[in-house]
């Protein structure tokens, strides 16, 4: 199995691609993307033989077949395939389940229980789907999605505050204001 | 990145942001880019790769050496530090390559015969 996820990622082995991928389309992407749909990404693959014990992060997104005991901080999409354990808490931007974790699991944007899914601790993240079949016990807990997106609103807010002040001449202050809002 | 580097096709690759502190053992070929701090235990070809970033004692059949090792190989079949490697710490293997241009520091102890000999020097176990 981990073998011909292997080979569908071989030729575009990149970390850079993967990440600018997914910066290009971070919400359009849920991460609820199985293996072989992520081909167009770079992604890590982590072998059903490997066994971790300790504290794993990445940025890479990420997909374990084997077994890690212990955290994951990841800033990217963790895909936990089915044969995958992890014994440990789980924190990415978003994650998959389809294997069995014992711990909990904390995601900034999505997170995905599988039908496959073993799943014995806390969910805390803004979207979370749980499939008719997952095995599941814990409480889910969703934090107002406002904060997943709080970056964006400045944004939006100091362009149109701009304009109506533009009557008067514009400060030095506030041409950096807009400039510095629009920059982002 | 697809020059020296064979177990790509055929087993794990950590990436070049990953990092991981601890306990690894891995049995399929795998191929190091990011940063492992703690041991690692492996049954079959491991290679670090030129990104590769190793604070570790490592066990391996076969390991070959593109990044930067600091701490203990040892290896059931061969050790290879190719020209970009840099391994500061101890090689134990039945057979041993340091390509020129690597940068090495530590002994290299061969047991020709059987592996377990010189442990008396050496403070870990095996």
């Amino acid at each position: 199995m981990a073998r011909n996820i292997m080979s569908v990622f071989g030729p575009n082995g990149r970390a850079a691609g993967a990440e600018s991928a997914a910066a290009a389309s971070p919400e359009a992407a849920p991460a609820v993307t199985a293996p072989s749909q992520c081909a167009p990404l770079a992604l890590m693959t982590l072998g059903k033989t490997l066994v971790f014990k300790g504290e794993i992060s990445a940025d890479e997104d990420l997909v374990l077949f084997g077994r890690v005991e212990g955290s994951i901080n990841h800033t990217g999409s963790v895909t936990i395939a089915l044969g995958g354990v992890v014994t440990g808490n789980v924190y990415a931007r978003s994650i998959t389940i389809r294997g069995t974790v014992e711990g909990d699991v904390e995601a900034t944007e999505s997170a995905t229980v599988a039908p496959s899914a073993v799943l014995n601790g806390d969910i805390v993240a803004p979207r979370v789907s749980i499939v008719d079949g997952a095995e599941f016990n814990g409480c889910v807990k969703m934090p107002p999605r406002a904060s997943a997106e709080s970056k964006k609103v400045p944004v939006k807010v100091t362009a149109p505050a701009a304009a109506p002040e533009s009557k008067a001449p514009i400060s030095e202050q506030d041409a950096a204001r807009v400039l510095g809002g629009g920059d982002r | 990145m697809d020059s020296s580097d064979k177990p790509k096709d055929d087993g794990s690759v950590l990436g070049p942001t990953l990092r991981f502190k601890g306990e690894l053992t891995a049995g399929e070929d795998l191929l190091i880019e990011g940063q492992i701090i703690g041991t690692i235990k492996h049954s079959r070809r491991l290679t670090i790769g030129k990104q590769g970033h190793v604070k570790a004692q490592i066990e391996g059949h076969i390991v070959s050496i593109a990044g930067t090792v600091e701490g203990d190989v040892q290896a059931q079949t061969s050790v290879a530090v190719m020209e970009t490697g840099r391994l500061s710490g101890d090689i134990r293997a039945p057979s041993v390559s340091i390509v020129d241009g690597a940068d090495f520091s530590g002994n290299v102890i061969m047991d020709t015969s059987k592996r377990a000999r010189g442990a008396g020097r050496d403070t870990d176990k095996r």
